[in-house]
């Protein structure tokens, strides 16, 4: 039982009056109440979208920390191109991570800004760096088809499917592992 | 039982048997001495092996929980009569204690812990006399070779300011053990995984960080403040303009509206209130800013100089393991031996005292193999029979500890070490005369120095001393070796307490800024300043009258650098024995670097040791220089050039692969040694006995002999006796690598011939590879 009645004394009868008055209103929400227009949502997931070599891309939003304005980046000598360095993200120390070597875009030199997608998965956290990010969109299922042509060059594990405006969607669980990204020589 | 609680639960369990073992060792140590009362320890012991028999059956170690029974049963015994438990019965302890560590390794591993040993050793306790009949008042004289090495009363020094002395005796030791044992009180100690401890140690390392943000806000504060006052400046030049003006528009002889004009003259006031505030909140934010600089960084010092001393441990954490490798060693030599430690309670960063570990234990191996005298040898040369190895701690100035080993032994003969490094090469022979005392000493540092005719598995591998060397130097600490011969020989060793950051010189290369760890370089030089000669189609400098050869650092790094050599900086970095000069486009100086590890999924990069911030808030690479000295581009140099001495510039021939003959009757084993005798470059043949060696001996020429000795038709004693006497390579290095360890055994093949004998048991790859590299 409620008793947002004030500072008055308890008194029966104006909580009776209350509860009358709270059940009938109830009664008639349940009354005037309709499904909404759109029957409901469809399956699917928020992605985060961002442009590498004019291409749009799309992280699982679950995967993606935060994006970050990277300042600086130590290049480490001896790494593999798509190591783009290191860099220090509020004091920890984090891979910097260029896609366009992974996926075989091989466009501009340089990143068309300095926004970097910090991402983790597991244990494993690394900096994405992107040309933009664009934005959160909700995808549904069905809007995602997993054997288009279009994105041939990329290796299929690192891809999840296509939307139907043309983002690439990324399979995150299998790109950023130990075994896709390591370097241990 | 829910097999994720089982898992658990054995975690703790093994946890819980780690520190009773330690406690069941420590009190055995106690009741081996003569002089200290044993009821406590025996209580402590007792009291031990009831809970550890309690906890085993929790987790279903049948053979742990029914042993402990038969240990309590034959312990229960001795009560009352404590000082005289039996010498035989503590010997099966010390065994069961060993055999009980490897079952909690094995379930560590996840292996079976099963051990049918663990009843073994104690299952004839019920039948063995517990205690000595009687006391052996008669007083038997000190002839007896009964290894003995006792826990003495441990004196510590304690340095602090009230110059007190602590007295810690084996009661001290006992009740402290009680202590730990039956009073876990609550709320008053915290256990914790090392790991999460360290990771704090490191969260406060990265607070750094916000000392280096709040540097910078000042400098921000600082700028703010100069463009204000440019503003300020220039105004006060423009105002008398701009105010003469703004009086001329209101004067009303001037077309134009008043409203105007007054709120120019307005706008001027309120100008020149805002710009003054302006001024002052700056300075009063800098001033907060400056304030908030000193107290966060007072407090990330405080906090890091507190978090890193969590992980600081007594160094009598080793003194359990000491003292058993002694009575161990002490007893298969059949010396007499006391090991004394003063100054256990010493702190030092459990980092150190890990890496400090290994050339102690090397030290003192060396100690009771080379130093200490057979007991009879020593009453002739009128020493007590029972020798003394004290190892004493003590912080000579905040920050360092000194340990000192001093072992009565018969000392170091300098003549032997000369001599030695004579053969090796190490001292050209006709300097031998003007080597002094104390530097002959120090010639046990070098590599393959060792003053023994042969090898043994204890030491004499003639690495042990460089090893310490090498290791106490890593960690920024210093090792002085002296001797009295006949009397003494003392080590002493002085390193950090805690693990410092390291000192590093920052360099440039290619534009790049690079750490290299300090405790690496060995000179700098101006490249101008040297005569770089082309040698064999390499460049080449002289450095100390010796060739050095001269290798890019930009070249190992694969970074692009276009500075003529001329113009930079040379660094002779490598060991004494092999230096390399480096070459850098510059370098900056030197600073302290706390070096981080690289970030997954960088697990490791050839050349780079980690990153670090650097003073201006930038990161730089640390360079890993055990990479760079063994880069394929530097050892492609030191291949095609010879670098022992100038005088042999002209001969070099690129060096053959070294050809080893593998005895061994187990494939296994065979195998084994071929694949690791193999991937360290040698060629390797393989005979499956004796007579097929000796066979493969008669027909083929060998560098190196390594052989088994039980083997069938012809074992390995009787082949190498038959290679020294009969075949046409009579001076081939052989080693014995063998599962037997008797003195007997060791002897026997130092009779027939063998340079070097290796115990299978100990059998390390590292090992077998320094010998053989030794000796081809």
């Amino acid at each position: 039982m409620t008793s947002g009645e004030g500072p008055r004394p308890p008194d029966i009868a104006g909580r009776l009056e209350a509860q009358l008055r709270r059940s009938i209103l109830k009664r008639r929400a349940v009354k005037l109440a309709r499904p909404l227009d759109k029957p409901e949502i469809p399956p699917g997931r928020q992605y985060v979208l961002f442009v590498l070599s004019r291409q749009t891309f799309a992280f699982d939003v679950n995967y993606v920390e935060e994006v970050f304005q990277i300042k600086s980046v130590l290049p480490v000598p001896g790494t593999p191109p798509y190591i783009v360095g290191i860099a220090s993200l509020r004091g920890p120390l984090i891979s910097i991570v260029d896609l366009r070597h992974l996926c075989n875009l091989h466009e501009k030199a340089v990143m068309g800004s300095d926004k970097t997608l910090i991402m983790r998965n597991g244990l494993m956290r690394v900096g994405v760096m992107a040309d933009d990010v664009t934005g959160l969109e909700f995808v549904p299922d069905s809007d995602i088809t997993t054997d288009s042509p279009i994105f041939s060059h990329i290796p299929r594990r690192f891809v999840e499917g296509i939307t139907r405006e043309g983002t690439i969607i990324l399979n995150c669980s299998n790109l950023f592992t130990m075994e896709a990204l390591e370097v241990n020589e | 039982m829910d097999p994720e609680f089982l898992k658990r639960l054995q975690e703790a369990f093994i946890e819980e048997a780690g520190e009773q073992i330690q406690i069941i060792r420590s009190c055995l140590n106690v009741l081996e001495d003569a002089a200290a009362d044993k009821a406590p320890p025996l209580e402590s012991l007792l009291r031990t092996f009831h809970s550890l028999k309690g906890s085993s059956r929790a987790v279903n170690l049948k053979d742990i929980e029914s042993s402990c029974q038969l240990i309590e049963n034959a312990l229960v015994k001795c009560k009352g009569d404590e000082s005289n438990i039996s010498r035989p019965l503590l010997d099966r302890m010390h065994m069961y204690v060993d055999e009980l560590h490897t079952v909690i390794v094995r379930l560590q591993a996840e292996q079976d812990p099963q051990s049918a040993v663990l009843l073994a050793i104690v299952a004839t306790l019920a039948n063995m006399p517990s205690t000595v009949a009687t006391p052996s008042s008669s007083l038997e004289p000190s002839t007896t070779l009964e290894p003995k090495v006792i826990v003495t009363p441990v004196e510590v020094l304690d340095d602090t300011a009230t110059g007190s002395f602590v007295r810690l005796s084996a009661d001290d030791v006992a009740s402290g053990l009680q202590r730990s044992a039956s009073m876990g009180m609550i709320g008053t100690t915290v256990r914790l995984k090392v790991n999460r401890v360290e990771d704090l140690v490191n969260g406060a390392e990265e607070l750094v960080y916000a000392k280096l943000v709040s540097d910078q806000r000042y400098i921000d504060c600082g700028d703010l403040q100069s463009i204000v006052n440019q503003w300020i400046r220039r105004w006060q030049r423009l105002r008398p303009e701009v105010e003469n003006e703004a009086q001329r528009r209101s004067n009303p002889g001037v077309q134009t509206t008043s409203a105007n004009a007054g709120s120019l003259q307005e706008f001027l006031d309120l100008h020149d209130s805002f710009v003054g505030k302006l001024a002052e909140r700056i300075v009063t934010m800098e001033k907060a800013v400056l304030a908030d600089r000193r107290t966060v960084g007072g407090l990330v010092d405080t906090l890091l100089e507190q978090s890193r001393e969590l992980t600081m441990i007594p160094f009598s954490v080793l003194q359990d393991l000491f003292l058993k490798i002694v009575r161990d060693l002490a007893r298969d030599q059949s010396k007499s031996i006391t090991l004394k430690i003063v100054g256990g309670t010493t702190e030092i960063d459990r980092h150190i005292l890990d890496e400090l570990k290994e050339p102690l234990l090397h030290l003192l191996r060396n100690s009771i193999d080379h130093g200490i005298e057979l007991p009879d040898e020593r009453v002739a040369e009128g020493k007590p029979a029972e020798a003394t190895i004290e190892l004493q701690l003590s912080t000579p100035s905040s920050g360092k500890v000194e340990i000192i080993m001093r072992d009565d032994g018969q000392g170091i003969d300098p003549d032997r070490v000369k001599r030695s490094a004579v053969e090796k090469g190490i001292l050209p022979i006709d300097r031998v005369n003007e080597v002094s005392y104390q530097e002959a000493l120090s010639l046990i540092f070098k590599s393959s120095l060792t003053t023994r005719g042969t090898v043994s598995e204890i030491s004499g591998r003639g690495l042990g001393c460089a090893i310490v060397k090498d290791r106490v130097e890593q960690l920024g600490g210093t090792v002085e070796v002296f001797s009295r011969l006949g009397r003494e020989t003392k080590f002493r060793l002085t390193v950090p307490v805690r693990r410092a950051t390291m000192l590093g010189i920052a360099v440039s290369v290619g534009g790049r800024t690079f750490i290299i760890p300090t405790a690496s370089i060995r000179a700098a030089v101006r490249a101008r300043d040297q005569d770089i000669r082309i040698v064999e189609g390499k460049k080449a400098i002289i450095f100390h009258e010796r060739l050095v050869p001269v290798v890019l650092l930009a070249d190992i790094l694969s970074v692009d650098s276009d500075k003529p050599i001329d113009d930079c900086t040379i660094l002779i970095v490598g060991s004494e024995d092999y230096p390399i000069a480096l070459v850098v486009d510059d370098i900056y100086g030197e600073q302290e670097v706390a070096v981080k590890s690289l970030p997954v999924p960088l697990t490791k990069v050839r050349n780079v040791g980690g990153a670090t911030l650097l003073q201006t808030g930038d990161l730089a690479v640390v360079v890993d220089m055990n990479d760079v000295l063994t880069s394929a581009i530097l050892v492609g140099t030191i291949a095609d050039l010879p670098h022992r001495a100038v005088p042999r510039l002209e001969t070099k021939s690129r060096p053959m692969k070294k050809k080893i003959l593998v005895v061994e009757d187990s494939i296994t084993s065979r195998v084994l040694l071929k694949n690791i005798l193999e991937s360290a470059g040698y060629l390797v043949s393989v005979a499956s006995d004796g007579q097929d060696g000796w066979e493969k001996v008669t027909q083929d020429f060998y560098d190196l002999i390594v052989t088994d000795v039980e083997m069938p038709r012809m074992n390995g004693f009787e082949l190498t006796g038959k290679i020294r006497k009969e075949s046409n390579m009579k001076d081939v290095p052989i080693i014995v690598v063998t599962s037997l360890a008797s003195l007997e055994d060791r002897r026997r093949g130092v009779e027939v011939g063998a340079n070097a004998y290796f115990v299978k048991s100990n059998f390390e790859k590292s090992n077998l590879l320094e010998m053989v590299k030794r000796l081809v």
